[in-house]
This record gives C-alpha cells, structure tokens and sequence, in this order.
C-alpha cells in the first residue's frame, strides 16, 4: 500500500507539475503574443511607452480576433508575408498599412474576395492608391480596407450590410492611377486593418498576425 | 512554338527534362528515351547543355528530334561560362538553323578552379540573355532559386539578381528543385512584390535514388522536408519503393501546385520514360 500511495502521490505531484507548466507555458505565449502585436501596431518614432497604450493595444487585437472568428480560413492560391510599415514609393515616400495578400497566378480575377468580419459597407469604388477598393467598418467601428480589385461581387452597394464569408469581389491588380488604371504591380489584395479611422495613418494595424492566426484554424 | 504561347493559354503546362548523350555511342540510347517521353506528348520538353568538347551540339540534335518526331516544342540550354562570344555566336545559328526558338539561358556551373577570367565573355546569365535578345526572335528562359542561389549572400541579393535577368529580356522562369511547395509559394510573393511578372515553371524532380539525391541537396543548398527524409531513409535500399514514392511525393507536389493556381510545372524527369508516364497517368484528369 505504502508503495502505491507513494507512486499515487508521485503521479499526482507530476500532474500538477504538468498543469504549472502548462500554465506557465501558455501564459508565456499570451505575453509574447501581445508583445509582438504592440511592436507591430506602435507608432514609428514614438519613444514614450506607456502602458495605456499596450493596454489598448490588447484590447483592441481582442476586439479584432473575436470579429474575425467568422472569417475563412482557407487562403489557397495566394501567399502572403509580413510587410506592414515596409517602404513604398509611389505618391511619394510612404509607409505600407497593410498586408499584400499575392495571387500565385498572378491573373486578375481569379481569386474571390469575402468578408473577413460582419459590417457595413462604407466605402466603394475607385481610389488612387487602392484601385477599386471596398471598405467594410464593423460594428466595433473598425474599418477592413480591400484594395487593388479586378471587380466587385454582383449587386454590392454602400450600405449594405455584410456578414463574414460574403463575396466581395475578385483580386486583381487596379491602382496607382488615374480611375481603371491596371497592370501597375502584379495581382494581389491589400488587406488594411484601421482602428480608429479618425486617427489617420497611425491607427492602421498589421493584419498580418491575424492571417497567420486564421490560417491555423 | 515560343513558350510564352504555351504559357498564355491559362491552361495547365507540364513539361519534362532530359539531357543529351556525353558521347557519340549513346546518341540512339538517348534519341529512344527522349522519343519515348515526347510520346506522352507534354507542353514542351528542355534539353540540357552538353557543355565542352563537341556536346553541345548534341544539345541541338536532340532539341531538334524531339520537335520533328512528335511535335514537340523543345527548350534548348545554352550555358555561357567558360565559353567566347564566337563559341555563343555559333551555337545561337546552329539553334535558329533547326527551327530551335527556345533558350533556356543559363551561366553554368564554373569550373572548378576557375574564377571567371577576363576571356570570358559572359559572366551572368543577365549578360548572356542581353545578347541573345540581339541576335534573334529567341523565346529566352532564365533560372531562378527558391530557396535562393548558392553564391548569393542572401535572397534579397538573389532576386535583385534576377531582376535584372527579366529585365535583361528573360520572357520566362524555371525554378530551381524544391520538395516543400511553401518554399515555392513564399518565393512567389517575394518576386511578385520585387515586379517579377514573367510566367514561372516550377520545377519538380522525381526523386529515384535516395543516396544521390541527400548528395545533390548538399551540393545545391535544397532543404528536404522531414517527410520526404522519412521516405528516403525508409526506401532508399530498395530500389523500387524508392521510385514508387519517389514519382507519388513529385505527383502530390504537383497537385498541390496547380490546386493553388501554379500552372506551368517542369519536371526534371532526366531521361526516364518511365518515370515521365507514371506522373503523366497520375494527372490525367487533372491536366
């Protein structure tokens, strides 16, 4: 008997063990997670560092990951990689906000587009930078931004209401110009991610963390 | 027929490799299995460069075969380490002479020893495909490394390398072996974000012999796959079995390739006709 109580604490002392580091481990994780979000989402040059601002920051990825919960997981024919805040030429020196998503095909109007998050439609059409582009703001008030288009799902309007998964339109490859502009770089998707619209350039996040979070589901 | 013709049709392109005879005796072994593979009538077959002494004309021979027996648009290699403008000059009539349209251009392999004198008169592809623009209506393909070229620093250096060879008037690209496709895809994004827009084959080797291939790998830089490790050290003793899951792991590649909208895939099938008409079966209702 006195063995096996002895093995039996033994046993449960390293299940405990387990579930410690279990927790250790995974709260490891959380905190580099986050860490690595704030580094992504903080504005270049800025040296003060507070901690509202991670606060925030936290907040926010959680609002973003919880209205995605419904986005599709499936990114076959495309690849992407992390080029959030990378140099950009055209219209001047500027920063990149966003994630290029890059037909392998490289053929417009090949792949669909679909909603990564339920929203309304609040901005569509041609724009100098993005092509034709549509802008879905959920209703956190977070604004989705689909640039560089071929064309737009059949019927789509400003105002509609859209839910996670619905067609948007085709990648392609419009933009940097003047309105139906195309060929300028090859076909991908310009994925944006803004928070606080309001805010201008610096409340674009990288969305490239929550592709990469999608994609493993 | 130019490549870039095939290349447009938004159709699925599957290709094969083979290489001409070292020596005049072997020239009918080799016209056999290459006659053999353009039976099974792929989008076009490459020939490789017999580089030195007279093999490089056998190059030319074994291009031209192909195009007249079946139909069979061919892709000669022409490498130009090593070699004068006079010794380029002459291959390119003797390509344009047999009908030949299509240059895979390559630098080549140097010699070992050899640190590109100054007789040479090209020292990179970029050179070579420049001048072959010159000289003719060449379709002209170049080379390209997705897990980056051994010689270059890095892949940053690697594709600003091979811009300039597009640039240069390269209409098409190969890819380097590769046996994880994510290294294809990743490699992808990097050229379409540098402006690399040319149509890319993505090449596939049906891995036969366990031992040579670990032996390549070390030599080219390629990376395997734990799963592809797993074949060869579970195979690679039985001949067979090798070849069996050797031409299985290529056809999955492929098949994951074209599922993801890489259309033109290259097979590196040397001079197996064999292997060449399994992969063939296994797509038939897929290209």
């Amino acid at each position: 008997m006195g063995r096996k109580g002895a093995g039996s604490r033994r046993l449960s002392e390293s299940l405990l063990n387990k579930e410690i580091w279990l927790c250790l481990a995974l709260l490891c994780c959380i905190l580099w997670e986050t860490a690595l979000l704030v580094a992504a989402m903080r504005p270049e040059g800025d040296e003060v560092w507070k901690g509202e601002w991670a606060l925030a920051i936290g907040v926010i990825a959680d609002t973003v990951r919880t209205e995605i919960q419904g986005a599709p997981t499936d990114m076959k024919g495309s690849a992407y990689d992390d080029s959030f805040l990378s140099e950009r030429n055209y219209g001047g020196e500027r920063k990149h906000y966003g994630t290029d998503l890059m037909d392998l095909a490289d053929t417009p109007g090949r792949l669909p587009i679909y909603s990564m998050t339920k929203g309304v439609v609040t901005n569509l059409g041609w724009n100098e930078l993005g092509g034709w582009r549509v802008g879905v703001t959920s209703p956190s008030g977070v604004y989705y931004y689909y640039a560089h288009l071929h064309s737009y799902a059949p019927g789509l309007e400003i105002g509609d209401t859209v839910q996670p998964g619905r067609l948007l339109g085709y990648m392609g490859d419009s933009g940097y110009g003047e309105e139906g502009t195309t060929g300028r770089f090859p076909t991908h998707l310009h994925l944006g991610i803004q928070v606080y619209p309001e805010a201008g350039d610096e409340s674009w996040i990288n969305p490239y963390p929550f592709l990469m979070e999608r994609e493993s589901k | 027929m130019k490549l870039t013709e095939l290349f447009s049709t938004g159709k699925p392109v599957l290709s094969f490799e083979v290489f001409p005879p070292k020596t005049t005796d072997k020239m009918e072994s080799v016209k056999k299995a290459t006659e053999e593979i353009a039976a099974l009538h792929p989008a076009f077959m490459s020939v490789t460069y017999g580089a030195g002494g007279g093999t490089s004309a056998y190059t030319v021979a074994v291009a031209k075969n192909i195009q007249e027996t079946h139909g069979v648009s061919s892709l000669a290699h022409l490498t130009c380490v090593s070699s004068t403008r006079e010794q380029i000059d002459h291959q390119l009539r003797l390509l344009s002479e047999n009908g030949i349209e299509n240059i895979m251009a390559l630098r080549g392999d140097i010699p070992e020893g050899a640190t590109a004198p100054e007789e040479w008169s090209f020292r990179h592809a970029s050179e070579l495909i420049a001048y072959i623009k010159t000289k003719g209506d060449f379709c002209i393909g170049g080379a390209c490394y997705p897990e980056g070229h051994p010689e270059s620093a890095n892949q940053r250096e690697d594709i600003a390398n091979l811009k300039k060879k597009v640039d240069a008037g390269c209409d098409f690209l190969t890819t380097q072996m590769f046996f994880d496709n994510n290294i294809l895809y990743n490699f992808l994004y990097k050229i379409r974000e540098a402006g690399i827009r040319v149509p890319v084959a993505a090449g596939i080797m049906p891995v036969t012999n366990g031992r040579q291939i670990a032996r390549i790998c070390r030599i080219s830089g390629n990376s395997l796959p734990p799963r592809f490790k797993q074949i060869i050290d579970r195979f690679a003793d039985r001949p067979g079995a090798m070849k069996q899951a050797g031409v299985a792991f290529a056809t999955e590649q492929i098949i994951d390739l074209l599922a993801n909208g890489v259309e033109h895939v290259h097979v590196y099938s040397m001079n197996k006709p064999d292997v060449a008409a399994k992969i063939m079966d296994n797509l038939s209702k897929i290209l």
